[in-house]
């Protein structure tokens, strides 16, 4: 984008990726991120400050989780007060759940979403505090900004609405929230229709309707509000409820309504599986496919979140006892996300920030109260370098201050006493210690390893697994330029990116029956599979393969989710009961299926693999990822054959024969026709023929001599 | 359905009449009419053993048959077939009233009790049991439903069913009025609490209650309850020595008795917490805010570093814990502190074994080199260890005393010091995976210490979670 421009980048069709049909880039993608990170690279060299694109790329995500901590920052200050603000820019800026998107080289849309969404909260409490247009206005900046980045935004185009419906419930209408959302309304829906991938969605979907249903019944309200002074009270009274339940039906009947009559579309499957939880299960196997849409154990929460997740609930607490505006928004936020993150471990990352939020007014509070006294008294015994010290100077609301003096004069005598202070609060910054022990622990096991160079430590020094790299520089060395790479869709952007090849599915999986389709070929017998593949004029066949090495994320082991939706698309086909054994195991070894011994995944897998020895101590063809010996151990491939193995065998490359290479079908002699060219004779006599040889015995014609008798 | 048996009676005496009075075999015009009539009178035809044959199995046949084997006896005891057989009815039913009706598939069933027969000519010995008998032919391995895995709910029964015969079945479910009127009943509850506290609505601005709400649903989604929705795991599990577990072993899954139990704790550290800041707020009585604050600490504390050790004995591997390959041992001093420890042997040094142990300390690779030599050649698994790199562990004699050649082995070694005045003991548990039972493991320290190897007990567990460069990051993909 940075070498072409904008507007050609808008406008790429890219005829690599989902052969043979292609992808317009530009309008199915979130360009957010590219524009950000082109904008960066446009700023600096204005500046004169040569920074590589890549290098940017690299970077963003962690300079975008710092400005999402300034963000946290300013919306906890916001709800609450400075310290708490201090506290939720701490725990955002170290909480693994976060840390996972924030990582440097992780170039995410969700990285900088985050941001936005941190941001756009921000402003919007802030504009719904003030009533002014401008802030209200910078709220749909920043959502605009959103919308570019990420899917995500739907989340708050549900939110903001159902926050203002809440506090209408309520009877906390007042002209500032009026204000707030009409303006951040009608700008945001324009802005987001400007985005080309979200296009008229907006208008067109159930996913945006909240938002308009909410708009016209404030509308209603508003004019309400404004008839009161008109009316007597006991005559509004009435008209009030009326009117109120009709337009709020009305608005609810117009939505069904419209879509019915098909003008409005249902909604997705995507968000739909969000309700219905065994919808995904059975309709969208695609979906399911993704572990990060599986649904969250405790287990995952706590391992994202620790501590957090038992103090967030206090914050709750103490934000819905001490309810005001604002706070309405960010229970709200709550209670949802939370909702969300269990539904799915990828939306953990919505329920983080607020889980910090709510965090750090649990904490400030708590440090607020225990260490009032402490300023008085001596303090200094917890001079260590935790967060809570820097917050100790910071809590100077007027009314803590004013209960403080209250309580100085009486601090001996009813104060909780030395003992109990000061043990709870080392308690509780153990805590927060063991909190950032394990926040460390985590980042540097689970989240900083990076996914495409594999390192084994076993036998002393650090050997680096390249084969990815080795195998797609093979690919982009000996391939011909146009070749077409047929692989699972999990490594189509790396095969687009790293060998620069054709491919047929990728990360970006908007057309499930393409995919089913790579899934039916990799699924079914090589003859079978070889129509498909030239069909679909495959070149090459890539699979990931760590039997040798023991690496568990390869493709036999993602092959059922293969088996899973390619049967969605042809259940004639594809069974997904013929891939297990009578008793219902999936094994790769001599009891497995013989479905899956001859399925073209388990041959390519496979191909050679019987006579390789792993260890002394186990049998030729021994699967180290399954521990399993293998079932088909000689296996003869006559559609393709084996182009580069890696050095550790994770990446297989094959290459697919043309239909001359392999052994035709034998046809029948009578249907056997051979195809001959027009014969013709050179007219040129034998003398005029350039370059022939002096004195050439000239052949006479005559006749044959008759034979002897 | 109550009048389903004495029809089925009347039916069953109609027909072995009409049997008796013909006596062979019915013509195809019979049996299509006999099966129609029987399917009118039921959306699901009960069969027995005389019928099954004569209809189901008998030829000739222009239509092909589902039947369901079931056995609904209560004293059969089988608790699925009664949802089975619910299921069955509804795509039956459905099946009926679709616009294709009139065609060649009918639904029956067979019961254990009235045609055991069939079960044992059939040789099923489970139920329930759906399998498609094709117009043609007898039925083969593939016209039986895989229900283990598919499950029985009524629209796979009926994409089951068109996968078989092509017949398309749109799954019509009675609406579930359970629920509808649970809800209605809810709501009317709730409108005459509203009607008869009209005049004080205040309980609505009761922010205790909502605070309380709020919480309780929050505690629901962060122990789980969605995924327990969603996957349906046991509510306890037996474990191996014939107790119960509470909780799961993994990482990805978890039972429901343990995500209450997590609710329960959480909820009780979470009113710690807000115990303690109550008791720094109010303005009551000091004794009684700091016996407030003290209990609220406790619980704090209390609670949480007990959801921390579920959490923990639920990983293997958290700091300073572990899953090894070396399970367990005794502290040595030279692997103090370190992780994933793997010991190498190889017979690549010609006569000699060489030894290669390898320890993560904070990630930093620790690898020491070493060689052996069976010091005895009878003995087998007695070895003479050296690391020319450590000086203070410049010969060890390592025996294997404890070893099934698959999957463990223990290695003890007991050298003389200074002059024989103390003496170093070195003891480990070797596995081949890095995971092991962990009963497993107990199991032999207590064999070992049945043979005088006391310090067996001390030998400490190893962390062999999270190691760099093993791909056992915790995943949540199988």
């Amino acid at each position: 984008m940075v070498k072409h421009g904008f507007y050609n980048f808008l406008n790429w069709f890219d005829e690599r990726a989902w052969y043979p049909l292609g992808r317009i880039v530009g309008g199915t993608v979130y360009p957010g991120l590219m524009l950000t990170s082109g904008l960066i690279h446009h700023v600096l060299d204005l500046l004169n400050i040569p920074v590589h694109i890549r290098d940017i790329c690299v970077f963003l995500a962690p300079i975008f989780s710092g400005l999402t901590a300034i963000a946290t920052f300013l919306l906890t200050r916001e709800l609450w007060s400075n310290g708490a603000g201090l506290f939720a820019a701490c725990f955002i800026a170290i909480v693994p759940g976060y840390i996972s998107r924030s990582v440097a080289g992780s170039y995410d849309n969700e990285g900088i979403a985050i941001f936005a969404l941190m941001f756009t909260y921000f402003l919007w409490v802030r504009s719904v505090k003030t009533g002014s247009v401008y802030w209200a206005s910078l709220t749909a900046l920043s959502y605009f900004y959103m919308v570019s980045a990420w899917g995500g935004y739907v989340f708050i185009i549900n939110l903001i609405p159902l926050h203002v419906f809440a506090l209408m419930l309520m009877g906390r209408y007042s002209t500032r929230l009026y204000t707030a959302y009409t303006t951040f309304f009608i700008l945001g829906l324009l802005c987001s229709m400007q985005i080309p991938f979200v296009g008229f969605q907006p208008i067109r979907t159930s996913e945006h309707m909240a938002s308009a249903g909410v708009f016209a019944l404030i509308n209603a309200f508003a004019l309400l509000k404004y008839l009161q002074p008109f009316v007597s009270r006991a005559q509004l009274r009435h008209f009030f409820l009326v009117a109120a339940a009709g337009s709020a039906a009305l608005v609810f009947l117009a939505v069904v309504g419209l879509t019915y009559a098909g003008v409005i579309a249902p909604w997705s499957g995507r968000f739909y599986s969000l309700w219905d939880t065994g919808y995904a299960k059975i309709h969208i196997p695609i979906i399911a496919s993704v572990s990060e849409h599986q649904p969250t154990t405790w287990f995952s929460f706590f391992f994202d979140l620790h501590i957090l997740v038992l103090t967030y609930p206090v914050g709750l607490w103490y934000c819905i006892k001490n309810i005001n505006d604002e706070r309405v928004f960010i229970v709200l936020y709550a209670v949802s996300a939370v909702y969300f993150a269990g539904v799915m471990v990828r939306l953990m990352l919505t329920l983080t920030p607020v889980v910090c939020v709510l965090s750090a007014i649990a904490f400030s509070q708590f440090f607020s109260l225990y260490l009032r006294e402490e300023r008085d008294g001596s303090s200094g015994d917890s001079d260590d370098d935790d967060p809570a010290n820097g917050n100790k100077q910071l809590y100077d609301k007027a009314g803590k201050l004013r209960k403080m003096r209250h309580e100085r004069q009486s601090a001996e005598s009813d104060g909780l006493g030395m003992n109990v202070r000061t043990l709870s609060l080392v308690a509780v910054i153990m805590m927060l210690m063991m909190f950032a022990v394990h926040c460390t622990w985590v980042t540097s096991n689970a989240y900083s390893s990076p996914s495409i160079v594999l390192a084994s430590y076993s036998g002393g020094e650090r050997n680096i697994l390249d084969d990815f790299r080795e195998g797609y520089y093979w690919l982009w060395q000996n391939t011909p330029e146009d070749a077409r790479v047929m692989s699972w869709w999990d490594y189509g952007y790396q095969i687009a990116g790293m060998a620069n090849r054709t491919t047929l599915v990728d990360n970006n999986t908007w057309n499930n029956s393409h995919i089913a389709l790579v899934g039916k070929a990799m699924s079914s017998n090589e003859s079978a599979a070889y129509e498909i593949m030239t069909a679909l004029d495959v070149d090459y066949v890539l699979v990931i393969f760590g039997g040798v090495i023991g690496y568990s994320g390869d493709d036999i082991n993602k092959f059922l989710w293969m088996v899973r939706i390619a049967e969605g698309e042809h259940p004639q086909d594809i069974k997904e009961s013929d891939f297990f054994t009578e008793r219902g195991e999936f094994r790769v070894d001599s009891g497995g299926s013989r479905t899956l011994l001859n399925c073209l995944m388990y041959k390519l897998s496979y191909y050679r693999f019987g006579e390789m020895k792993t260890d002394y101590r186990v049998p030729a063809g021994y699967d180290r990822t399954r521990n399993a010996e293998i079932g088909n151990k000689n296996i003869a491939l006559t559609y393709l054959e084996e182009a580069y193995t890696t050095e550790h065998w994770l990446v297989r490359i094959y290459r697919v024969k043309k239909p001359d290479e392999f052994n035709r079908p034998s046809i029948p002699k009578r249907e056997r026709r051979i195809k001959r060219g027009k014969v013709t004779l050179s007219k040129k006599t034998a003398k005029r023929r350039r370059g022939s040889l002096k004195d050439q015995p000239v052949v006479v014609k005559g006749r044959k001599p008759a034979a002897r008798a | 359905m109550r009048t389903l048996p004495s029809i089925v009676f009347c039916l069953f005496m109609l027909v072995s009449l009409s049997e008796q009075v013909r006596k062979k075999e019915l013509s195809l015009a019979d049996r299509w009419q006999q099966m129609s009539d029987l399917s009118y009178r039921s959306h699901v035809i009960s069969l027995d053993t005389e019928r099954f044959k004569s209809l189901v199995r008998g030829g000739p046949r222009n239509y092909s048959t589902i039947v369901m084997f079931t056995a609904m006896d209560a004293r059969r005891g089988c608790a699925i077939c009664r949802e089975a057989h619910d299921e069955y009815m509804i795509t039956a039913t459905s099946h009926r009233y679709s616009k294709s009706y009139p065609n060649n598939v009918f639904f029956t069933m067979v019961d254990f009790d009235k045609g055991s027969d069939v079960f044992q000519s059939l040789k099923i010995n489970t139920a329930p049991m759906f399998i498609h008998f094709p117009a043609k032919g007898n039925y083969r391995k593939t016209d039986v439903m895989d229900i283990q895995r598919t499950g029985i709910s009524a629209e796979i029964i009926a994409k089951w069913v068109e996968t078989m015969t092509d017949v398309q079945i749109r799954v019509i479910r009675p609406p579930n009025y359970a629920g509808t009127a649970g809800l209605l009943l809810l709501m009317a509850l709730f409108g005459f609490l509203l009607y008869l506290r009209r005049n004080n609505l205040e309980f609505l601005y009761n922010k205790t209650m909502w605070a309380v709400m709020a919480l309780f649903f929050t505690f629901s989604m962060t122990s789980g309850q969605m995924w327990n929705h969603i996957r349906g795991p046991p509510f306890m599990q037996k474990s191996r020595n014939g107790g119960v577990s509470y909780i799961a072993g993994g990482s990805q899954s978890q039972l429901v008795v343990e995500t209450y139990i997590i609710i329960v704790l959480s909820a009780l550290s979470v009113s710690g917490m807000i115990l303690m800041i109550e008791a720094a707020s109010t303005k009551t009585d000091v004794k009684k805010r700091r016996i407030m604050a003290i209990v609220g600490l406790a619980m704090l504390a209390l609670f949480f570093s007990l959801v921390l050790s579920i959490f923990r004995s639920k990983t293997g591997g958290y700091p300073y814990s572990g899953l090894w390959y070396e399970n367990r041992k005794l502290q040595a001093i030279f692997q103090l502190g370190q992780k994933c420890v793997t010991a190498r042997y190889s017979d690549d040094l010609g006569g000699f074994i060489s030894v290669t142990n390898t320890g993560y300390l904070f990630n930093h690779p620790i690898t020491i080199y070493g060689y052996a030599v069976p010091t005895n050649e009878t003995t087998v698994g007695a070895l003479a260890v050296g690391f020319p790199e450590a000086p203070d562990t410049d010969q060890a004699n390592y025996n294997v005393i404890e070893v099934d050649y698959q999957r463990y082995a223990v290695v003890y070694s007991c050298t003389p010091q200074v002059g024989n005045l103390t003496h170093k003991e070195f003891l480990w548990l070797l596995t081949r995976q890095p995971k092991f039972p962990e009963p497993e493991a107990k199991q032999i320290v207590r064999r070992l210490m049945q043979r005088g190897i006391f310090q067996a007990y001390e030998m400490q567990r190893t962390v062999q979670f999270l190691c760099p460069g093993r791909d056992d990051l915790p995943d949540f993909e199988f």
